[in-house]
C-alpha cells in the first residue's frame, strides 16, 4: 500500500485539466439570458445574476436557453535552450524538462490545437405578485451551468503510427490536457421580496453539482520524459450548497432606471471537495509493470465569489442603455489537490505538502493554480423598432484571471473584447424568442520567459507550459420566454416595462 | 494536426440534444493502454532493459540516488551488491556529496554512520522493486541541505541492456525525518574501476551525467 501510495505521489495523479468556453473572466461560462442576463433584469436568470430583481416581477415567467458555443484554441510550445530534440540531458538544466530523443522530435514540442463545439442549457421559471399594495413576494426555480466546459484537442499527426512511442499522438498539450470536462450545475432556488415600488430584495440557494472527468498524460516524477510516460484519469463529483443574494432599486418607482447589486458565495461556502477515482496507468516509469492502478481521492475545487454591479436606463421609449460588470475572486481557485479520501490538503507556496498534513504520502498530486481576482464589464444597449422587436448590441471586457507563471493548456483565460448582436422578438403577446450571437476577441499570450509551472515541489511538479496561448470563442445565445400574469387584470407586462 | 472529424459531428449533433460537447477522456485513457501495449517492448528496451538482460553481477557500484530537484548533484553511496541471479541484496556507504570521494562515517552531529543492508529483492526479467525501508542519509551525502534524513524509498531498477555495467531507474520517495517531504528522481548503479573517482557519476537511464565540481 505505501508503495502504490509513494508512486501516486510523485505525479500520476491527475491534476484539473478542462479548457472549457469560458465567456467571461476564469472559468466563469454564465452568459445565460444574453444581453439580458444582467443583476439588472427580472427574468427567470434573475435567480442567479440577482435574486433581489425577482422582487419586482409581476406575474410568471418561464425560461428555457441554450448557449452554443464554438471554440478554437492553440497551444506552441518551443524547447527551451538546451533540451532542444536529441540534446544531452545533462544539458538541459529546465526542471521538468527531458529533450525529447533524436527520433522523436516534435513529441513534446510543437503546435496543439483544438476547435471543439458545446452547449449549456438554462431553465428557469418564477413568480412574483403583489400580496399587499406595496408588498411583492416572488419565488423562482431555476437550473444552469454557471462554471465549466470542456475540451478536447487534436491529435498529433505525426505520431499517429509511431512504433517506438505510445504517447505523443495525443499532442504536446497532453502533460495538462488530452480531454477533459469541468463542471459546475446548479440547481437553485430563489425567494425575493418588493418593497414598495423602489426597492426589492432577495436570496436563492440550492444545491451545485461539481463533476470532473480528466485525462492527461504523466510521468512518475512530473517531468515530460516520453520514455517514462503514463496516463491519469480522474473522474470525481460533488454535491454542495450554493448561496447568494441581491438587491434592485428602482429610484423612479418604476422599470426605467434599475440599479441592481448582488453576491454570489463561493460554491460550498468552503470550496468543493469531489470524491472519486484516480486511475493510473503507470507508462514505461513503473519498470515492475504496467497494471493499471486506482485510488479513491478527493479533490479540491475552491470556486470564487461574485459581486456584480448593474444599472439599466430606459432613456426613451424605443431605447435603453445598460451598464454592468461582476468582480470574481478567482483568486480562491488556488491549489487543486489531490488527496486520499478523507484527508484534508493543505500545500506550502512552494508546492510542497504543509506540516498540517500529517502524512504526506496522502496528498497524490497538486495543480498549482494560483490565480488572481478578475473583472468583468459590459455595457449594452436596446433599440425597439416597433414594439414587438427589440434589436440588442452589447460590448464587454473581461480581465484575465490566470497569471503566466501557472497557465497551462488544461486551464486557459486571457484578456478579451466581446462584441454581441442580437435581438428579442416578441411573438405572441406573452412570448419572446431571443437570439443573440457574442463573438470573444482574445488577446494572444506568450508566457515563454514568465511561466514556473515546473518550479513547484514534489507533489506539485508537473512540465514547463511556457509557449503561446491563443483563443477563439463564439456564442449564441438563444432563448424561448413565456411572461403573463394570470394574478390580475390586465395582463403581463409589455417589453417596454419588464424584460 | 489530425482532426477528429467523428467526434467533431458528435459534439455538434449533440447541441441539438443540449449535450455540452463530448470529450472522451476515459476513451483517451483507454487508448493510451492500448497503445503501449502495442508499443511496449520498444519502450522498455530505451529504459535499459532488454528481453533477455544480461545478469547482475556481484560486487562494488558507485549508487547516484538524483531527485529531480537536485537534477545535476546527486546523494552518493557505494553499493556492494551481491546476487545468485535471482536475487540480489546490498549495501550502502554513504559517500559526501560535495567531493564524492570520502566515505561518510561519521554525522556532523559525531554520530557514527553505519553501512545499511537491503534486501534480498528478487529479480524477474530483468527488473526489479527494491524498497528501501528507513534508509538513513547523513547531511554529508545529501546533496539538497545538511539535514540528515530517514528514508522510506521504492526504487523502480532495470539492467541498461546498452551497457551492462549500469543498473538504473527511477524512485519514488518519502523522506520521513526531520520533517516530511517527498521526493522522485533517479538512479543508477555504475560499475567504476575507482569507486571514489570524483568524476561525474551517470545518474538516470538515459546515461546523463552529475554536474562535474
Amino acid at each position: 500500500m505505501r508503495s502504490s501510495r509513494a508512486l501516486a505521489l510523485v505525479g500520476l495523479g491527475a491534476g484539473i485539466l478542462w479548457t472549457g468556453p469560458a465567456a467571461a473572466s476564469g472559468l466563469s461560462t454564465a452568459r445565460f439570458g444574453g444581453e439580458r442576463g444582467t443583476p439588472m433584469d427580472v427574468n427567470s436568470t434573475s435567480i442567479f445574476y440577482n435574486p433581489g430583481a425577482l422582487g419586482s416581477l409581476r406575474g410568471i415567467d418561464l425560461f428555457l436557453d441554450v448557449n452554443a458555443a464554438w471554440r478554437t484554441a492553440d497551444y506552441e510550445r518551443a524547447a527551451p535552450p538546451g533540451c532542444e530534440a536529441g540534446a544531452d540531458p545533462a544539458g538541459c538544466d529546465v526542471p521538468q524538462e527531458v529533450p525529447e530523443p533524436a527520433d522523436a522530435p516534435g513529441a513534446n514540442n510543437g503546435r496543439a490545437s483544438l476547435t471543439n463545439f458545446a452547449a449549456a442549457p438554462m431553465v428557469g421559471a418564477a413568480a412574483g405578485g403583489n400580496v399587499s399594495e406595496d408588498i411583492r413576494l416572488a419565488g423562482g426555480l431555476a437550473f444552469f451551468v454557471p462554471f465549466g466546459g470542456q475540451s478536447s484537442w487534436d491529435q498529433n499527426d505525426a505520431f499517429a503510427n509511431s512504433s517506438s512511442y505510445a504517447g505523443p499522438v495525443d499532442g504536446v498539450q497532453r502533460w495538462y490536457s488530452i480531454d477533459g470536462i469541468l463542471r459546475t450545475l446548479y440547481l437553485s432556488s430563489a425567494f425575493a421580496v418588493g418593497i414598495s415600488d423602489y426597492v426589492s430584495i432577495g436570496i436563492s440557494g440550492g444545491i451545485a453539482i461539481t463533476q470532473s472527468q480528466t485525462a492527461r498524460a504523466r510521468e512518475l516524477s512530473g517531468n515530460n520524459s516520453i520514455d517514462l510516460e503514463g496516463r491519469a484519469l480522474l473522474d470525481a463529483s460533488s454535491i454542495d450548497p450554493h448561496l447568494g443574494g441581491g438587491v434592485l432599486v428602482t429610484p423612479l418607482g418604476n422599470q426605467d432606471l434599475r440599479i441592481g447589486v448582488s453576491y454570489q458565495a463561493p460554491t460550498g461556502f468552503n470550496g468543493a471537495k469531489a470524491k472519486g477515482l484516480l486511475y493510473r496507468f503507470d507508462g514505461a516509469g513503473n519498470l515492475s509493470g504496467n497494471e493499471p492502478g486506482t485510488d479513491d481521492v478527493e479533490v479540491d475545487f475552491n470556486w470564487p465569489d461574485i459581486i456584480r454591479l448593474g444599472v439599466g436606463w430606459r432613456a426613451t421609449k424605443n431605447f435603453e442603455a445598460r451598464l454592468f460588470g461582476d468582480f470574481t475572486r478567482w483568486s480562491l481557485f488556488n491549489d487543486n489537490c489531490v488527496v486520499v479520501a478523507g484527508i484534508d490538503c493543505e500545500i506550502n507556496d512552494d508546492g510542497s505538502v504543509a506540516d498540517t498534513v500529517a502524512d504526506s504520502n496522502d496528498v497524490v498530486v497538486n495543480t498549482p493554480r494560483r490565480w488572481n481576482d478578475a473583472f468583468g464589464i459590459r455595457a449594452g444597449a436596446s433599440y425597439w423598432i416597433i414594439p414587438a422587436v427589440e434589436l440588442q448590441l452589447g460590448l464587454g471586457y473581461d480581465s484575465n484571471a490566470i497569471p503566466d507563471r501557472t497557465l497551462g493548456p488544461d486551464l486557459l483565460d486571457f484578456h478579451d473584447v466581446s462584441v454581441a448582436l442580437g435581438g428579442k422578438f416578441q411573438i405572441i403577446d406573452e412570448l419572446f424568442l431571443s437570439a443573440a450571437y457574442t463573438q470573444f476577441f482574445y488577446i494572444p499570450r506568450n508566457t515563454t520567459d514568465t511561466n514556473a509551472s515546473n518550479t513547484f515541489a514534489a507533489p506539485s511538479a508537473q512540465p514547463y507550459a511556457g509557449g503561446n496561448y491563443s483563443q477563439s470563442i463564439g456564442v449564441l445565445n438563444v432563448y424561448v420566454q413565456a411572461q403573463f400574469d394570470p394574478f390580475s387584470d390586465p395582463p403581463p407586462s409589455t417589453p417596454a416595462t419588464t424584460d | 494536426m489530425r482532426k477528429r472529424p467523428f467526434v467533431t459531428f458528435l459534439c455538434a449533433g449533440s447541441l441539438l440534444l443540449g449535450a455540452s460537447g463530448c470529450p472522451d477522456p476515459q476513451g483517451q485513457f483507454d487508448d493510451f493502454q492500448r497503445r503501449f501495449e502495442v508499443i511496449g517492448p520498444k519502450q522498455v528496451a530505451g529504459l535499459c532493459l532488454s528481453e533477455q538482460p544480461d545478469p547482475m553481477v556481484s560486487g562494488s557500484y558507485f549508487f547516484s540516488l538524483t531527485p529531480t530537484v537536485s537534477p545535476d548533484k546527486p546523494a552518493p553511496f557505494i553499493a556492494d551488491v551481491q546476487t545468485d541471479g535471482s536475487e540480489f541484496t546490498f549495501t550502502l556507504t554513504p559517500v559526501n556529496a560535495d567531493d564524492r570521494s570520502t566515505i561518510v562515517t561519521m554525522t556532523a552531529q559525531g554520530d557514527p554512520v553505519m553501512p545499511q543492508t537491503f534486501g534480498p529483492f528478487l529479480v524477474e526479467d530483468g527488473v526489479s522493486t527494491v524498497e528501501l525501508v528507513d534508509a538513513f542519509v547523513p547531511g554529508d551525502s545529501n546533496p539538497l541541505s545538511e539535514n540528515n534524513l530517514t528514508v522510506q524509498a521504492t526504487l523502480e531498477m532495470a539492467f541498461c541492456a546498452d551497457d551492462p555495467s549500469i543498473l538504473c531507474g527511477t524512485f519514488a520517495a518519502n523522506v520521513t525525518a526531520p520533517f516530511a517531504l517527498d521526493l522522485a528522481g533517479t538512479f543508477a548503479f555504475e560499475a567504476r574501476e575507482n569507486d571514489m573517482n570524483p568524476e561525474p557519476p551517470v545518474v538516470d537511464c538515459d546515461g546523463r551525467q552529475a554536474a562535474p565540481f
